[in-house]
């Protein structure tokens, strides 16, 4: 057995039972090594002495200054939870009424929207949406407006390239809503003008 | 309130019971604030450590599910912040070198008095890790399983780092040991 491996259970014992197998290798090999027994009495007197040290002092007054003080910041903790406008989500019964309300105002919608009364779009935000679409819907075949409004559009993007920096195009660039109005055809068109434009 | 457990008082805490949760500081910061106090060997920053700690735990109650006491929960805490805070001021370089002989007292027998001092200092220059675990085994009286809890690491980690803490503090204080 190395000198190690019963140093590391010689450790082990001084802070706790060990097995007895482990305790009958280690007596064994104390007998006849001589460094393994200097370690077991140098380790037993470190641990002997490291608990006879003073234990850091903790007077009465201290620790009942400590919890004063602790008792202070807990209640201003709370103080500071009930401030918040949100803290009457904590209540879980406001809940019961919140859901009541919820549900109410569910079924008007749905009642109202049956009926006509509700258009969808009264409830969209605001959004590009399908605008340049529909304006390509609008246009149909007639070429010369065709041309008119991708000269329009890509007029813009031009601008746009001259005077937007690299980041602000990027951030543009990772915006996928903004391509994906377009059709297929429609971004045809606009390459076409581009490229037109970028000739002349 | 005195006269509930712990984990009863952890119950009225956790509705916001102020009191409840003072009780539990009363009867555990002692010994946490001593484990610290070990480590940081500085009073004001002990007593910022431990206030920290309580009201970590106190905001995190939630969290605590109860699997182990609130005794090791706290400690668990406590160790953490103060590993930590220790790392940051190795880090800053603004380690405070108090000396260890103001915070303890020795005896009078001049031999026995220097081994104290010696092994203080000793302990003071182990490694964070292996000083917490020695702290907590030895001054605190924790078995190998119960510091493995509030280190957050396995038995076989402690018991490895309890046996290189003393091949240090063997090595230091070899000339105070005597041979056999």
């Amino acid at each position: 057995m190395k000198c190690q491996q019963i140093e590391r259970w010689l450790s082990d014992s001084v802070d706790g039972p060990i097995s007895k197998k482990e305790k009958a290798i280690i007596d064994a090999h104390i007998e006849t090594c001589t460094a393994c027994r200097a370690f077991r009495n140098q380790i037993e007197k470190i641990n002997e002495e490291a608990k006879n040290l003073d234990a850091p002092e903790v007077s009465p007054a201290q620790s009942r200054d400590f919890v004063s003080r602790l008792r202070s910041a807990l209640i201003e903790i709370g103080e500071e939870k009930n401030k918040g406008v949100l803290h009457v989500f904590r209540n879980k019964w406001v809940f019961v009424p919140a859901s009541v309300i919820m549900i109410s105002l569910f079924i008007l919608i749905f009642v109202f929207y049956e009926k006509g009364d509700f258009q969808y779009e009264e409830f969209s935000v605001f959004s590009f949406g399908n605008a340049v679409e529909e304006i390509y819907q609008d246009i149909g075949s007639d070429l010369v407006l065709q041309k008119a409004f991708n000269s329009l559009v890509s007029a813009s993007i031009n601008e746009m390239l001259i005077t937007a920096d690299w980041d602000e195009m990027l951030n543009l660039e990772d915006d996928l809503l903004l391509w994906e109005e377009f059709s297929e055809e429609g971004l045809g068109n606009l390459e076409l003008e581009l490229k037109k434009d970028r000739n002349s | 309130m005195e006269a509930l457990p712990d984990d009863q008082l952890v119950a009225h805490a956790r509705k916001g019971d102020v009191d409840a949760f003072t009780e539990l500081a009363r009867r555990h910061q002692k010994k946490v604030f001593q484990t610290v106090l070990w480590m940081t060997k500085n009073q004001q920053d002990a007593d910022d450590l431990c206030q920290e700690a309580f009201l970590h735990a106190y905001k995190h109650l939630k969290n605590f599910k109860q699997r182990s006491s609130f005794y090791t929960w706290i400690y668990r805490i406590a160790v953490n912040l103060t590993l930590n805070f220790l790392k940051r001021k190795m880090r800053e370089k603004k380690r405070s070198q108090i000396p260890v002989e103001d915070c303890f007292q020795g005896d009078n027998g001049t031999l026995r008095k220097e081994l104290r001092q010696k092994l203080n200092q000793a302990i003071d220059f182990l490694p964070d890790p292996y000083k917490m675990s020695f702290v907590l085994v030895v001054f605190q009286g924790m078995s190998h399983s119960q510091a493995s809890e509030v280190l957050g690491c396995s038995e076989n980690t402690v018991s490895w780092r309890m046996f290189k803490a003393r091949k240090m503090l063997q090595k230091k204080l070899l000339p105070y040991l005597g041979g056999t």
